[in-house]
């Protein structure tokens, strides 16, 4: 018998970049980088796509390259139909159950790389394969490439994707899955059925030496009003419109409140003209900002219902700011729960009650975000993940130094 | 952790403070509806548009009568009694001029809601049931497409069970075949025409036939010369060294081949017709009997043998004489190759095997192996040679874009099975086996 060299743990995402936005994106970057530092061999495997957001061809040129430290192998994309998987994409997301042929389109038509899966094939033997996140052709079709080498960090959220046979498929068949949440796994046990041998929550890992300065936010942008902070992706299934209704509201039937909406983020949410001066959108803010805005906010509110891990709330609480989340997302709800650190509302009604709780008390504001900041302190470093990546790649067998 | 801090308590005080703000009236009915609507319209995408319309057109046709009378109220203890008397006398002094003066604004808001209380709800109602029956037409479609996919899989299946049919038919008949050719070698063996070696004579009898029919039966349905030289070019490495001899040479074209690559051949066949087409192109070529030569020359005098398209010409005892003539005359390093007609492709059967009459048996790849090992030969090897064109085999169905998971799967089912049929049906023609002396 050989003695073989040490393996390799490959990130495989569909598109890499320093400053790509999206949870998943980050996840793996940080991830990956975490590993690295503590003498993990790391390797990102990714198309040459650019983002999410622009269109799915070879933007960047194929081959190895090393960014931020991390060496990044690019292969090239699968021609597919985008017209079709837009279209299918609308259709899923609008509440419809596709038909098997529909769905085999939807998948066959997202980001594929088959240099990649030739890749994948040949090379399993020096690696393993963590793919990230579960939505993307190159999960779906890359898993099944080499189940018994594949790990799959799901990010899974309770959302139409989710419900398709593809995912069933490589929930079931990846060598192990890893989860950001206990609600997160308890979902995936839902639709794949439990694997205790198979499962493990991981959590997810936060840059815990983050800090804000509300004065520098309240200057820079000239916000001296108390305000409610959202951050991130701004999209209906976000559940970012709701928190503009609800606002919208509030203000109605508070119309003497001081508080104001503020929104940092990428893409946008239609708000009523008449709440022109209240919500004020600020876009896509440098890191410093967002941590700075947290600082100042009375809360972030996280209405979404599709999180599997939301690491703005922990980077609020790191901050010193409480969170609002909506009752039905497990994941978030789990977080306040289980930290103390924030509160949820089912309905309007008891978003304005949560809202006035909030406003009203500075003291019970801090007590919640410190209880926050425990939790994440306890949980979510990167040393306490990158050791529950390893403790899952050390059951599986995998040679690492 | 905070003790004074627990998030359940907390929920749970939040909830109870909604619960009784709503018992108490705190929210008018009015707001408790129009709040639970605008949720529905935010999940609802789609449904804001119409629910809008209503509110707007019930908002109306509350507001309409611009002179209708209104509430007299005041909020004051005291002086309410007063005020209220006050502005209702006030109220019936100016009554007549703002009537006068609203009479045709309210004629103007009736009209005007008539016509939208007629036009706007029939409208939307129209464009509902537009797209309800949109979508009931595109179910109707997808059931049509549905119904015409099915029709073509049964179609299908119906024609696989056919091919099967045929495909068990042909397997019945080869093995009548099989058994007759059993019972004419066994009647020929009882003759006593192939006795043990060495004394058989074993020639194409082709009866009465002229001298040259043989060859013109070769030119026929043996294949060009050129195409037989192109075939054998590729044996002609394995005879580095001389002399080899050709047994049943034919037209000659492996010697052709040999004088061409500067090797010693020399060829023997019993066909007259072929033996002098060889001479005539300076090839040296006896008409002789393979078994009468091989036994008359000295024992490990030859390089190599060279045997193609001659042994399914022998009784099977014939055959393995042949072989162990062949590696006593062989040198050590020496080469014997038999190409035959390959027994495991039955197209082999409905064509190039029972074309000629002068095959008798068929043998198969491995028993020529075990005959050639059994002799004494090392490294044998069976090479399987000239495939059938890929155009004469059973197409491979491609899957189209519109079928679904089971159509593809029937479809692979049914293109392995063609697979494997052409394994069977169109496998290679010929082989060679390939010996060679310690």
């Amino acid at each position: 018998m050989t003695t073989r060299g040490p393996e390799t743990l490959a990130f495989v995402i569909p598109w890499f970049g320093p400053r790509i936005p999206g949870g998943a994106e980050a996840d793996c970057r940080d991830a990956a980088r975490a590993l690295a530092a503590r003498g993990v061999p790391v390797e990102i495997l990714t198309t040459c796509a650019r983002d999410h957001a622009s269109e799915w061809s070879d933007h960047h040129p194929e081959g190895l390259t090393e960014e931020i430290g991390l060496p990044v192998r690019r292969f090239k994309v699968r021609p597919g139909d985008r017209g079709c998987y837009a279209g299918l994409n609308e259709r899923l997301l609008g509440g419809e159950q596709l038909a098997s042929w529909d769905e085999r389109d939807f998948v066959a038509n997202s980001i594929h790389s088959d240099d990649l899966y030739t890749y994948l094939a040949a090379e399993r033997e020096r690696y393993w394969y963590a793919f990230i996140p579960y939505c993307f052709g190159t999960t779906w079709e890359g898993v099944l490439t080499a189940p018994d080498r594949a790990l799959l960090i799901a990010c899974l959220h309770d959302e139409p994707y989710a419900r398709l046979a593809a995912t069933e498929r490589i929930l079931r068949r990846a060598r192990a899955v890893c989860f950001h949440a206990p609600a997160e796994r308890a979902l995936s046990e839902a639709l794949a059925g439990p694997a205790p041998d198979r499962f493990f929550v991981v959590g997810g890992g936060v840059d815990t030496g983050i800090a804000g300065n509300p004065d520098r936010f309240r200057a820079k942008y000239g916000v001296h009003e108390p305000f409610l902070l959202y951050a991130g992706r701004k999209a209906p299934e976000k559940n970012t419109p709701l928190l503009v209704e609800y606002y919208a509201r509030y203000r109605v039937t508070h119309p003497t409140t001081p508080l104001k909406l503020v929104l940092i983020g990428s893409e946008s949410v239609r708000v009523p003209e008449r709440l022109g001066r209240d919500v004020l959108d600020l876009g896509f803010v440098p890191i410093e900002d967002k941590y700075d805005a947290y600082a100042a906010a009375v809360a972030l509110c996280q209405p979404s219902l599709l999180e599997s891990f939301s690491i703005v709330m922990m980077e609020a609480w790191l901050c010193g700011t409480p969170s609002i989340v909506h009752a039905a997302c497990a994941v978030t709800r789990e977080h306040c729960l289980a930290s103390n650190g924030g509160l949820f509302f089912a309905d309007y009604f008891e978003f304005v009650e949560v809202v006035e709780l909030l406003l009203a008390d500075a003291a019970f504001r801090r007590a919640l975000a410190g209880n926050g900041r425990a939790y994440v302190l306890a949980n979510y470093t990167w040393d306490r993940v990158a050791a529950n990546y390893l403790d899952v790649l050390g059951r599986l067998g995998a040679r690492l130094p | 952790m905070s003790e004074s801090v627990e998030v359940a308590r907390i929920m749970e005080e939040v909830r109870e403070r909604v619960r009784q703000k709503r018992e108490s009236g705190f929210y008018s009915e009015e707001e408790v509806r129009r709040i639970t609507q605008m949720e529905l319209e935010v999940t609802e995408r789609a449904a804001g548009f119409h629910s809008e319309i209503e509110e707007h057109l019930a908002a109306l046709n509350d507001a309409w009568d611009t002179a209708a009378e209104p509430v007299i109220s005041s909020h004051r203890k005291l002086l309410g009694p007063l005020l209220i008397n006050a502005k209702r006398a006030l109220r019936r002094l100016t009554k007549p001029y703002i009537t006068l003066l609203l009479a045709r604004q309210v004629e103007f808001n009736s009209r005007l809601l008539r016509l939208l209380n007629t036009f706007v709800l029939p409208v939307r109602d129209e464009l509902r049931d537009g797209i309800a029956s949109l979508k009931r037409k595109t179910e109707e479609l997808s059931l049509a497409v549905h119904e015409r996919f099915s029709a073509a899989h049964a179609d299908a299946l119906r024609r696989n069970r056919e091919l099967s049919q045929r495909i068990e038919t042909l397997a019945g008949e080869l093995s009548g075949l099989r058994a007759a050719v059993d019972r004419l070698r066994v009647a020929g063996a009882g003759s006593g025409a192939t006795a043990l070696p060495p004394g058989p004579v074993v020639s194409p009898d082709l009866g009465s036939l002229p001298a040259d029919a043989y060859l013109r039966f070769e030119d026929r349905h043996r294949g060009s010369r050129e195409e037989i030289r192109q075939r054998q070019r590729t044996y002609l490495d394995l005879f580095p060294t001389g002399p080899v001899l050709d047994v049943g040479c034919g037209r000659g074209e492996f010697l052709e081949l040999c004088r061409e690559a500067k090797i010693e051949a020399r060829g023997i066949d019993t066909d007259a017709g072929m033996v002098a087409s060889c001479r005539q192109a300076g090839l040296e070529v006896e008409r002789a009997d393979a078994f009468a030569y091989l036994m008359e020359l000295p024992a490990v005098s030859l390089g190599g043998v060279f045997c193609a398209q001659v042994i399914e010409h022998l009784p099977p005892e014939a055959f393995v004489a042949l072989v162990r003539l062949a590696f006593a005359k062989l040198r050590p390093g020496g080469v014997l190759l038999c190409e035959t007609p390959n027994p495991a492709c039955l197209t082999v059967f409905s064509g190039a095997f029972y074309v000629d009459l002068t095959h008798i048996k068929p043998i198969h790849p491995e028993a020529a192996r075990f005959v050639l090992e059994a002799a004494g030969f090392g490294d044998v090897e069976v090479r399987y040679v000239n495939p059938y064109p890929m155009e004469m085999k059973l197409q491979p169905l491609e899957p189209l874009w519109y079928m679904r998971r089971y159509e593809e799967a029937f479809l692979t089912v049914l293109n392995d099975n063609f697979a494997r049929l052409n394994d069977i049906l169109w496998a290679a023609q010929d082989y060679a086996v390939i010996g060679r002396k310690a």
